[in-house]
């Protein structure tokens, strides 16, 4: 009888559990039997990744991939891989930064497995938009934290923001013999000391039409202590606009600019080799580095191999291709390391700060933020030289 | 249990409701956490997202009649502390156009949980709601900014929206923890519970044990340290097996009693019969068998006494006690027994019916056999120590005692008596008094005292005037 009354008083009890726990919340239990389901299909999707991998090695397949980075600078990195899997054919179609973000906005470029560029902010934004799907891997997880966002986009590479100078031109008309430019302070105290010579000398990309600039620039605004000195000094010693990292060094090269600011220290250096005029430094105060990155799309039609071809790229034996055979520094830290420390002289007082991938980089493609620091640009910049009452 | 087909251990049951029990509050432990947890998140996560607004709120400034958004940079620093969640912001003027971000964002009269009618705010204060975009879940913070310039008046709306990843993790993060600290603590009270009812039952299993141990003639006293609750049930048991020993003790008695007593005038009826059988005279042998006779009525006597002892205490056992008239009943009685007085020259008579001669008057509960055995004992034993042409008078009296009323029926004799100094001890099995000259079973008045007994009727016995014994019978009523 006890019993009867118990498993009664038990069995109320549950019924009202079950009643009451669909209201109290459903949602948690949704979210729990999701979170079970998806364990089960993350079991399963794991066997399936394997079974695809392999077919990645034997099948016929295609990668196609869609970056920003100058052929001849990533094409050691392509033939390895197509030397390490004879069975997958790559076309790699090189474009401009903000070219290639807005034809990949448009839609244009569903046939692409991967995605790269240096325009991290451009990455960014579409990233935060939905477009990639995300990858998981060994290779990926050995990223730091600052190099890869949401496990969908990754940096591959890691290059210094430098200022370069004509050596012949500054030596020879300094009243030093080598004229100390470690930092942007001390570039600016030059700047001061030879203001008439060094007028329309000082070249810098033109932001508005080059993301790399533009991110740099951007950058740079939010160190206070010395932005406003260098947008100052530019704008009246008229800084000069380039749309290339190549045409600037040329310029460089050819004596037509004696400093040369914000390069990428990777071309910078590949450039010193050829004209030994022209200098490397960076800068001691602070010392951006960017990334290039990539992602693969949601459309990508072959993402398995597309995530193959990202593994190889961030692997030490692609990272090594890079530092080896193209001047794009590796983000592996010890490879850069290894293969790269002599390049540059790294006094202990320069520290590289990688521009992290993440959220606040957003702001940069914000159209009305863009405006603002365009404008602010070319109010300092581009105005005297129509002859504004400013100056 | 009732049904005593399936008998269930206490421990096991207080073990399962404790178990059901601790279940139930792990579930709703599960659900506080689960809950508190949510809260906590959105507490924190609101926080970020509001002050990220206030920050745009401050960049907001007019340049040439437009409105101009500076988005700062630490708004979003501040945003990533969600490290994998995407934001989507959108700022708007007055009239809801665009000014940055994103263009189709939900806005809050949609997704409105509550359902209320949106109204004009009059303080700038954050309004926070859930909503999806890109099919993701998203928290919004709108927020809305005065501006009264003379160019522009009204407000702007800053709304910024996060994708719930790291909200949902801390929150699974914040309940899990609560979890973590309420379970030991449950798990240990389980522990404590379950030693805690071991620990009680272990008395009772100890009785268990004790009892078990013992051998079906033990009948002492169980003494052992139990709890208070169990103390009535330690003394329930101790009664009953005093008054089991009591009673065995009397049957014993009784046993052997019985043995001597039907032994000895079997003997006696041997030694009589052996006697006429070497006797030569024929007169004394006849003499000798007549007596031989004598002895087995005596003998049947105290052997049909003996039955009828033990079927009383049968019926005791098992027969209901009835309605009986205590007047009608002794008149049959006296009537029955009337002609085997009369021939050893004894009148009875009966008085006192009409005192209850009313119709339900004068009943009492009991057994009609055992009275009615009782009464003839009484009667039959007063007829047997009456002188000859003497009367037996039977009397139905109405007393009081302790303040009830009471029936009483009084038999009086003019025997010899009984002495003050044997007048307890008459009522014992078997008891025959030394100078009682008649033969007897010593049987008839422990009866009768049994059958009073059993009635809860008070027997009591007084001298009569000027010789004679009273046997008062006195029973309650019944109305």
């Amino acid at each position: 009888m006890l019993k009867a009354r118990f498993s009664q008083i038990s069995s109320a009890m549950l019924s009202v559990m079950l009643r009451a726990m669909p209201k109290v919340n459903l949602k948690a239990l949704r979210l729990f039997s999701c979170a079970l389901l998806s364990v089960a299909i993350g079991v399963d999707s794991f066997a399936n990744q394997e079974a695809k991998r392999d077919s990645v090695f034997l099948e016929q397949r295609q990668l196609n991939i869609r970056g920003a980075a100058d052929y001849p600078e990533i094409a050691p990195l392509l033939n390895a891989f197509k030397k390490r899997f004879p069975n997958i054919k790559v076309d790699y179609q090189e474009l401009g930064t903000r070219r290639l973000y807005e034809r990949f906005i448009a839609g244009e470029f569903t046939q692409a497995d991967l995605i790269t560029s240096s325009a991290m902010d451009l990455q960014i934004k579409l990233i935060n938009d939905g477009y990639a799907q995300s990858y998981r891997s060994a290779q990926t997880s050995a990223l730091p934290d600052w190099a890869s966002w949401r496990n969908e986009l990754f940096g591959f590479t890691y290059e210094p923001a430098v200022i370069a100078y004509n050596h012949d031109f500054i030596s020879h008309n300094s009243s030093i013999l080598t004229p100390d430019l470690q930092s942007r302070e001390r570039m600016l105290e030059y700047i001061r000391e030879n203001s008439d010579r060094i007028k329309g000398k000082i070249g810098t990309f033109d932001i508005e039409k080059v993301g790399l600039g533009y991110l740099l620039w951007s950058h740079d605004s939010q160190q206070s202590t010395s932005y406003g000195r260098v947008l100052e000094s530019f704008g009246i010693h008229d800084v000069q606009l380039y749309p290339s990292s190549a045409s600037m060094l040329q310029a460089l090269a050819d004596n037509e600019i004696a400093i040369a600011y914000n390069l990428l220290g990777s071309y910078a250096k590949s450039w010193s080799k050829k004209y030994p005029q022209i200098k490397v430094i960076l800068p001691t105060d602070y010392t951006m580095a960017i990334m290039r990155t990539a992602f693969i799309p949601k459309t990508a039609p072959d993402p398995e191999v597309a995530k193959v071809f990202l593994d190889f790229l961030i692997s030490e034996e692609g990272q090594r291709i890079l530092a080896e055979h193209s001047n794009l520094f590796p983000i592996n830290e010890s490879v850069r390391k290894k293969y790269l420390e002599s390049s540059f002289d790294i006094s202990n007082s320069t520290t590289t700060r990688p521009i992290a991938l993440g959220l606040k980089l957003l702001v940069l493609s914000d159209e009305m933020k863009r405006k603002i620091i365009l404008d602010e640009w070319s109010q300092a910049l581009i105005k005297p030289e129509k002859g504004s009452p400013l100056e | 249990m009732g049904r005593g087909n399936k008998t269930n251990s206490i421990r096991s049951q207080l073990v399962l409701m404790t178990l059901l029990l601790l279940i139930l509050m792990t579930i709703i432990t599960f659900f506080l956490a689960n809950s508190y947890g949510k809260r906590s998140a959105q507490i924190s996560f609101d926080r970020l997202l509001t002050s990220a607004a206030l920050q745009t709120a401050e960049s907001i400034s007019m340049k040439e009649g437009q409105v101009i958004v500076d988005l700062p940079w630490s708004a979003f620093e501040i945003l990533s502390s969600a490290p994998n969640d995407r934001v989507f912001y959108r700022i708007s003027d007055k009239g809801g156009n665009k000014i940055t971000g994103y263009q189709d964002l939900p806005q809050l009269g949609e997704t409105d949980r509550r359902g209320k009618l949106i109204q004009q705010q009059t303080r700038p204060e954050p309004r926070f709601f859930d909503g999806a975009y890109q099919g993701e879940a998203v928290r919004f913070v709108l927020f809305k900014k005065q501006l009264t310039e003379t160019l522009y008046q009204g407000d702007v709306s800053i709304q910024i929206g996060q994708t719930v990843i790291a909200r949902e993790a801390l929150a699974s993060e914040i309940s899990w923890r609560a979890i973590q600290l309420v379970l030991p603590f449950i798990f240990i009270g389980f522990i404590l519970v379950v030693l805690g009812i071991w620990t009680l039952l272990k008395p009772i299993k100890e009785l268990n044990k004790a009892l078990s141990n013992r051998t079906g003639f033990d009948l002492s006293k169980i003494n052992l340290p139990v709890p208070s609750e169990l103390t009535p049930l330690v003394q329930s048991i101790n009664h009953f097996m005093g008054q089991l020993d009591n009673n065995l003790n009397q049957l014993q008695r009784f046993t052997s009693e019985a043995a001597h007593q039907l032994r000895t005038p079997l003997a006696g009826l041997k030694s009589q019969a052996q006697n006429a059988l070497s006797e030569d005279d024929e007169a004394t042998r006849h003499a000798q068998l007549v007596r031989v006779i004598e002895s087995c009525d005596m003998l049947n006597h105290t052997v049909s006494q003996l039955l009828l002892q033990a079927t009383l205490s049968h019926r005791f056992q098992s027969q209901q006690l009835m309605r009986i008239n205590l007047a009608q009943m002794s008149k049959k009685v006296c009537k029955d027994v009337v002609v085997s007085a009369l021939q050893q020259d004894i009148e009875i008579s009966f008085e006192g019916e009409e005192t209850f001669a009313r119709e339900n008057a004068g009943n009492i509960l009991g057994d009609a056999f055992a009275l009615e055995q009782m009464i003839r004992n009484i009667l039959e034993n007063a007829i047997k120590y009456s002188p000859p042409h003497s009367v037996v008078s039977v009397s139905i009296l109405s007393v009081t005692h302790a303040l009830k009323p009471m029936i009483r029926l009084a038999v009086k004799d003019q025997g010899i008596g009984i002495p003050d100094s044997e007048k307890p001890h008459v009522f014992e099995r078997f008891y025959r008094s030394a100078n009682n000259p008649r033969s007897g079973t010593g049987l008839g008045l422990a009866i009768a005292k049994e059958v009073a007994d059993h009635h809860n009727a008070l027997l009591t016995l007084s001298d009569n005037e000027p010789k004679g014994l009273v046997v008062n019978l006195t029973f309650e009523l019944v109305g």
